[in-house]
């Protein structure tokens, strides 16, 4: 166990898979020289060599569309985006070509692809490089879309991406990315799909994934002064998310709030508040809340961007109109 | 408290006087906020006594300005509660007595929507209510726009123990076997109790009753319970020094003649006291009422008189003799055992079977002596015995 930052721990997941695994490649754009923009593959050039660590031209379709090759040719490449806001880019080869190539080939071939970006705001990025599209590519069966909170799941759920024979969009919420946490030696495996509960409450469950998941839990923690206990669900992975999980603490805290930073407008609360409506309706006493980002796009300005994104606070609130 | 009653902001609303011996009540719930506008009758506040659960009513249209008591809290009987725009009722600066708010009269009506109206409720209640077999149309719901939540069912199944059937909403806020464990260990600690006992028979009665309620011209049916409390309503008319209480240093004479009944109820007994007046059908049904309430749990202010003595029937069980433990407002607890045949000598000595009561009564040797006592319950002995004396009105 050891102090580390966020990005150190996606690192070190990067460093060992290559270690471990030589069919595995990193793609992307300044990953390799420039030890990438948020200094995530720092040092893995060096360590593994430019056959396994390859800087790409500014051409993300060119760069998906490759990943999807060498992907059906025997490799594992991990690609990184720049911007999940890129992503548009990158849609024809990922979205109809990787999540539908094992369901047309009948199951003869698969897709091994891990493509890493980052989302989120916080940064004044502005609305072209803040947005949260997770919701995207949850919506697409045959992707798989993972967004780690912690430094321990950043490098299990990344290991767990690349061992995994389907594409996997791995999504890291870059406000998390200075982020200090402890980070185990070896940390325990995160299978993709499986909740974690983040803190254990009994009054109203509070599901979240990502960034979103340290402001759920300052809003439980602010809860708990108010002697409301909440429980708090990390998700870990959005497709395909733990329906169970959030359903038997549901069925125990009879009360939910979905919080992402994404917008709320179909958004993943959505889809989880709908399923739960489904099949946890005879567990509700009070109306299904969802925190998200207004409809708009993401605001340059510190002040209006501070304001449009979801906080500890608007959990806090929606957790109160829970109880009606 | 009465500072800011008294500050210019608003009329002070007082804890009420419910019922003889009330010092001070528990707010068990507000019913309004600060601020809401509220209109004669409409339901303010629900006071909890150690005997009963009372809801207050605005006596006119008014503003609430605050709340000074919070939920939970137990205050005096005469001091502010809340300010509003509203009359105000002698606190915080005038001189005035302090006085109920309304005369609360019986039990106040459940709030509940007719049935067959929408009740909202969340699919969590209704879940609850299903599975425990309670009825929404009888639960009151705490939520938004009265949405029944599941903390309303679930208060609902607490409330109900003993009797299933009955959705009674016991007193809320304090549990009721608190209360009923306070009582009955100030009696023993400061009542010195000694006790007398007698078999009355049994046969006489039964026939009488047998044949009034036979009778199709009668009012109503008579319990065998109406009919012990008729004797001893009777019997205190007839021994006036029995008639009273322990006050104080003194004892201090009661103006009218009531009987408290002990009443099995969810969640604990209830001693409801009933008025002895008129003939035996008119205190029948008084006593049917106030036993019907009790079990409900919406005893009412009518229903806290003062009585010298109160009646423990448990003849039902096929008990012998009960020895009570007296009310720690009255002076007498009449224990009542279970008919049962004996034989006894006639005339010639010849074994008669007849059926008797065991009669034990509990007494406040602060109030009356043995040889006064004995005389009380010889006489109660005597009307049992000689029933037909009952069906005649009561001269008080």
């Amino acid at each position: 166990m050891s102090e580390a930052r966020f990005a150190h721990a996606i690192n070190r997941a990067l460093d060992d898979a290559l270690a471990a695994d030589p069919s595995v490649l990193l793609l992307g754009e300044d990953i390799a020289n420039a030890g990438g923009t948020f200094a995530v593959t720092r040092g893995l050039l060096d360590k593994h060599g430019p056959d396994r660590v390859i800087d790409m031209p500014i051409a993300e379709n060119a760069i998906a569309g490759m990943a999807v090759g060498l992907a059906l040719g025997g490799f594992r490449p991990v690609v990184e985006i720049m911007f999940m806001d890129f992503m548009t880019l990158t849609m024809d080869a990922l979205v109809n070509q990787a999540a539908k190539l094992h369901f047309m080939f009948g199951g003869q071939s698969a897709v091994p692809m891990v493509v890493r970006t980052q989302h989120g705001g916080g940064l004044n990025a502005g609305p072209q490089h803040s947005q949260c599209l997770e919701a995207w590519f949850a919506h697409i069966p045959g992707l798989k879309v993972v967004v780690p909170a912690t430094l321990d799941d950043a490098y299990a759920l990344l290991r767990s991406a690349i061992d995994d024979p389907n594409p996997v969009l791995f999504v890291e919420n870059k406000a998390l990315y200075p982020m200090k946490g402890a980070l185990s030696d070896a940390p325990p495996a995160a299978p993709i799909g499986k909740a974690r509960i983040a803190r254990a409450g009994s009054d109203v469950t509070i599901v979240s994934y990502g960034a979103m998941v340290h402001q759920a839990m300052a809003a439980a923690e602010q809860l708990a002064g108010e002697g409301v206990s909440a429980e708090v669900i990390d998700l870990r992975t959005v497709q395909p998310w733990d329906e169970a999980a959030v359903l038997a603490s549901l069925a125990k805290t009879h009360r939910l709030v979905i919080a992402h930073e994404a917008v709320e407008a179909f958004g993943v609360g959505a889809e989880i508040a709908a399923r739960m409506a489904q099949i946890g309706f005879d567990e509700l006493d009070g109306p299904i809340m969802r925190v998200g980002a207004p409809f708009m796009p993401v605001p340059f300005g510190r002040g209006l961007e501070v304001d449009y994104m979801p906080s500890a606070a608007r959990i806090v609130e929606a957790v109160r109109a829970t109880d009606v | 408290m009465s500072d800011r009653a008294s500050s210019g902001a608003g009329a002070p609303i007082v804890m009420p006087k419910l019922g003889l011996t009330m010092a001070e009540g528990l707010i068990a719930e507000w019913k309004v906020a600060p601020g809401e506008a509220v209109s004669a009758g409409q339901v303010l506040f629900v006071v909890e006594t150690d005997k009963i659960s009372n809801e207050i009513e605005a006596p006119a249209d008014g503003t609430i300005l605050s709340l000074l008591a919070e939920e939970g809290a137990t205050v005096a009987v005469g001091a502010p509660v809340a300010t509003w725009t509203g009359p105000g009722q002698g606190t915080g600066g005038t001189e005035q007595p302090p006085a109920p708010l309304s005369e609360p009269v019986g039990a106040p009506p459940v709030a509940a929507p007719a049935r067959g109206e929408r009740r909202l409720s969340t699919p969590f209640a209704r879940r609850l209510a299903q599975q425990a077999g309670i009825d929404l149309a009888d639960v009151g719901g705490s939520g938004a726009r009265g949405r029944i939540k599941a903390r309303d069912v679930q208060a609902a199944i607490d409330r109900r123990t003993t009797a299933p059937a009955v959705s009674a909403p016991a007193p809320r806020g304090r549990d009721l076997r608190a209360l009923i464990a306070a009582r009955v260990t100030r009696s023993k600690a400061e009542i010195p109790h000694f006790y007398l006992s007698a078999d009355a028979r049994f046969d006489a009665l039964a026939a009488l009753r047998r044949e009034v309620n036979a009778d199709p011209s009668s009012p109503g049916k008579l319990s065998v319970t109406a009919f012990l409390g008729a004797a001893v309503g009777r019997a205190l008319a007839l021994h006036p020094e029995a008639n009273g209480v322990w006050r104080g240093d003194r004892v201090e004479p009661l103006d009218a003649i009531a009987i408290g009944i002990a009443v099995e109820a969810p969640g604990g007994v209830m001693a409801p006291v009933v008025p002895l007046g008129g003939g035996i059908h008119d205190f029948a049904s008084a006593l049917d009422a106030a036993i019907e309430r009790a079990r409900q749990g919406r005893l009412g202010a009518a229903d806290v008189g003062a009585a010298a003595i109160g009646i423990s029937n448990v003849g039902m069980f096929a008990v012998r003799s009960l020895t009570p433990i007296i009310d720690p407002d009255q002076s007498f607890m009449l224990g009542v055992g279970a008919p049962r045949a004996a034989f006894r000598a006639d005339e010639n000595g010849a074994p008669v079977a007849v059926r008797k009561v065991t009669l034990t009564l509990a007494c406040d040797h602060r109030a009356i002596d043995g040889a006064a006592a004995a005389r009380f319950l010889a006489t109660i002995v005597e009307l049992i015995e000689h029933p037909v004396r009952l069906l005649l009105p009561i001269r008080s």
